[in-house]
């Protein structure tokens, strides 16, 4: 066993490295090198999409701690123990707190390092500045982000003890529809509209509004401010921003132990208690969802799609994880929204498309791996029903697959019909969008339900930290390279017939054959590997 | 009368450790087993190889007739099983809990239902069956498990360790259950360390130690063959276990 962790682990750590070092290239390579050459706006350009991106990490940062907060901190069942143990209540909220740190940030620094280093790259950065911007700058980013968001949990734990829970959700919605306004606001996408005019005062307030790249007061605006320090070796500029980093960071590290030193262990101790006490309280009546398990006929998967269903509603530490992907998307359509319409370049609207499909995909991705893969391990300690019955481990995927499918179905074609329409994207890219995404839905179920099988953790009741493993790295690593395979399979024909078009010459019928049969035989490896693996390792599994 | 349960020379080792060691023996339908034995003799991996959680790497285990190897599926579908943790579905309620065991075991919704009314009224579950089973004490988790076990009208019933964590009065209403299931034909394999237990409930035994039968029969049968005339089932326990000179020695 030791030594397929090892393999495991090695395998993982390879392909992580595979995968940061091709998100590299593709920034550096393909977006930022080409429009660091743009006179005059180039790089600022280059800055104000990696502040807008830093802003978006922030926000998913937020909401990332809280709800990794909210499990680790209030629902962990070894915090009871630890409790009862002679560390003190801020010893104990330390632990918690960097393992918060810990699970809530690594996916979204996966994704930030690369962009960072590939700007990094692109202003020359030696290892010094590297270094500074490692330290110096993502770390206080990073803390700042995480304080704030278990800072909420703190207190919206604390609020759900007195108020209803009902009252609370409401409260919750408004207050995440704030955050996205914020974000919105902040990231001021309007100055990102290129206005077609002659006249050159305007084109100078375009660029200006480009170099403030941000709200002054926003952590993101005083990240890039410190990197654009560094590369002018305006050392003084970059101590005044990289303390607001630090300040802040102090500041929010600060304000979250005077609120855990006050509210953390009565918090907990009160929703800890009422849960005894919602013995002595009668119901009002069976709840609807309920029904789904005590109404109609029942086939094996139907009863465990229906368990499923009921176990994912009624549990805050999964479908909270929606937030952070809804926010996502929200953005993705208000970002889109501000992109012309009339863009003429057949070239322009082609890498639309493309970067379209790619962020279908990467929602399927992040889907899979947060609440797919997950999804065995989470049958925990109770799996001994499912182990003795007369249910086969066959049945048993064959369900998760059948309930991952449709999600990831309704959810991905949703977004890129919205998507499309928005962008006005042709009518034949958009049937390759609405064919790639039926592809993509069953080769990153496959994936994540093959992974989970082969590598489940059963101790574990937190799914961020079920997929903050190994085998839950392996899966986002492997389901990323997938997309860039599927984009290049896709980008190959289309660029093709993009070309006929412009320039006319011979219909590109041998490139479009050859992308099809090899998309075919990737998504035919990737449905069938995973599955196998993990159907074997399910079966072969002993007590 | 046939043999609900066979064991035939079945070794089980993990690692360099045999915790099965050419295991052989068998319960005739319609009896209530007991099986004994020290912490580490191979009590629970016996439940395992009933239930296909583990194969032996020698022997075979026959549930009614079926190699447990060859068709797992069939066996486990008429069994039932009580674990000794009661570890259940936490968002769930006991009433959806056993509408999905029956839905595992391909029950009728009309049957499901007559047989939660029938075990409410029994373990008396009506005033908590609709909570959901975070709420619950072990010995509520208990009776929603007993009652998930016993839910598809089983054959047989594995049954680990059943009183602990139980007050007198559920313990005694667990044991007049298994016992009226007993009486009307269904096979109980139960495993314990309640002595008293077992000798209350069980028409026949076995002692396993080391991985081997060391007594098998009816308690007369282990007075027998541990030569302890008139001896309690403590006493033959000691004895056959080898725990009586250990404490005798600490003497």
């Amino acid at each position: 066993m030791r030594k397929n962790a090892l393999i495991r682990n090695t395998a993982t750590a390879v392909f992580l490295g595979g995968l940061l070092y091709l998100t590299y290239l593709f920034f550096h390579g393909l977006i930022f090198k080409y429009v660091a050459e743009l006179e005059d706006i180039g790089f600022l350009l280059i800055e104000r999409l990696v502040s807008t991106g830093f802003l978006a990490f922030f926000f998913m940062l937020v909401i990332s701690s809280l709800i990794t907060s909210f499990t680790m901190m209030f629902r962990s069942p070894e915090t009871e123990y630890l409790f009862s143990s002679p560390l003190g209540v801020l010893q104990l909220f330390t632990m918690k707190y960097i393992d918060v740190v810990i699970l809530s940030s690594w996916s979204i620094l996966i994704m930030a390092a690369p962009i960072l280093y590939s700007y990094a790259r692109v202003r020359q950065f030696g290892a010094v500045e590297y270094a500074l911007t490692g330290i110096l700058v993502l770390l206080p980013f990073t803390l700042t982000a995480t304080s704030i968001g278990s800072i909420m949990a703190i207190l919206a734990v604390h609020a759900s003890n007195r108020i209803r829970l009902r009252t609370l959700f409401i409260g919750g919605i408004f207050i995440f529809a704030g955050f996205l306004f914020l974000l919105i606001r902040f990231a001021q996408p309007t100055q990102m509209v290129i206005p077609f005019t002659e006249d050159f005062r305007a084109l100078n307030i375009f660029i200006n509004n480009f170099r403030l790249n941000s709200h002054p007061l926003t952590p993101n605006f005083w990240l890039i401010q410190s990197l654009r320090a560094l590369v002018l070796n305006d050392y003084r500029e970059f101590i005044l921003y990289a303390t607001a980093l630090f300040s802040s960071a102090l500041f929010s590290l600060t304000l979250l132990y005077a609120v855990a030193e006050r509210l953390y262990f009565p918090t907990w101790l009160i929703a800890n208690e009422a849960r005894n006490k919602a013995l002595s309280v009668p119901r009002e009546s069976v709840p609807v969802i309920s029904r789904f398990l005590t109404g109609p006929p029942q086939t094996q998967i139907g009863a465990l799609m229906a368990k499923d269903a009921v176990m994912f509603v009624r549990d805050p530490s999964q479908w909270t994880q929606m937030l952070m992907i809804g926010a996502l998307v929200t953005v993705y359509f208000v970002n889109l929204h501000f992109i012309p319409e009339d863009i003429e370049l057949e070239q322009w609207r082609t890498i639309l498309s493309m970067m379209n499909f790619a962020f279908c995909g990467f929602v399927l991705a992040t889907f899979s791996v947060r609440f797919v893969y997950p999804s065995i391990s989470l049958e925990g300690d109770a799996r001994w029903v499912l182990d003795t019955g007369p249910v086969s481990p066959a049945t048993i995927l064959r369900e998760k697959f059948i309930t991952a499918f449709g999600v990831f179905i309704l959810i991905g074609e949703l977004l890129a019909l919205i998507s499309g329409a928005m962008l006005s994207i042709e009518p034949l890219y958009q049937l390759l969008t609405v064919i790639g995404i039926v592809m993509m839905s069953i080769s990153l179920a496959s994936l994540a339900i093959g992974f989970g099988a082969a590598y489940p953790d059963y101790s574990s009741r937190n799914p961020s930290e079920i997929s903050s493993s190994s085998g839950g790295i392996l899966t986002i690593v492997c389901s990323f390279i997938y997309i860039a395979l599927m984009l290049v399979l896709l980008v190959i024909p289309s660029y093709s017939y993009t070309v006929y078009l412009v320039r006319g010459g011979e219909f590109p019928l041998f490139a479009i054959f050859i992308s099809t049969i090899l998309a075919v035989a990737l998504n035919l490896f990737t449905v069938s590997f995973p599955l196998i693996v993990g159907m074997r390792s399910f079966e072969r599994r002993e007590y | 009368m046939n043999a609900m349960i066979r064991f035939n020379g079945v070794t089980k080792r993990y690692g360099g450790r045999a915790a099965l060691d050419n295991l052989s023996f068998e319960v005739s339908e319609g009896t209530f087993y007991g099986y004994l034995g020290p912490n580490g003799a191979g009590k629970t991996t016996t439940i395992k190889c009933m239930l296909g959680l583990t194969h032996p790497n020698l022997g075979t285990v026959a549930i009614d007739g079926t190699d447990v190897s060859a068709d797992p599926m069939r066996v486990r579908s008429i069994m039932g099983y009580v674990p000794d943790n009661p570890f259940l579905y936490d968002k769930l309620n006991a009433r959806e809990f056993m509408n999905f065991v029956g839905g595992l075991y391909r029950m009728s919704r009309t049957d499901i239902e007559k047989r939660i009314a029938w075990l409410c009224d029994i373990f008396d579950m009506h005033s908590w069956i609709d909570r959901r089973t975070e709420e619950y004490s072990f010995g509520m988790k208990k009776k929603v498990v007993m009652s998930a076990a016993f839910l598809h009208h089983p054959r047989l019933i594995v049954v680990d360790e059943p009183t602990v964590g139980l007050d007198p009065p559920s313990a005694r209403l667990l044991k007049d259950m298994l016992t009226i299931i007993r009486d009307h034909g269904t096979t109980i394999f139960m495993s314990s360390h309640d002595l008293a237990v077992v000798e209350e409930l069980c028409g026949r035994m076995a002692i396993i130690h080391e991985g081997s039968i060391v007594a098998d029969g009816t308690i007369d049968d282990l007075r027998e063959q541990a030569s302890l005339e008139g001896g309690t089932l403590e006493a033959l326990f000691m004895k056959l276990t080898g725990a009586g000179v250990k404490t005798a020695y600490m003497e």
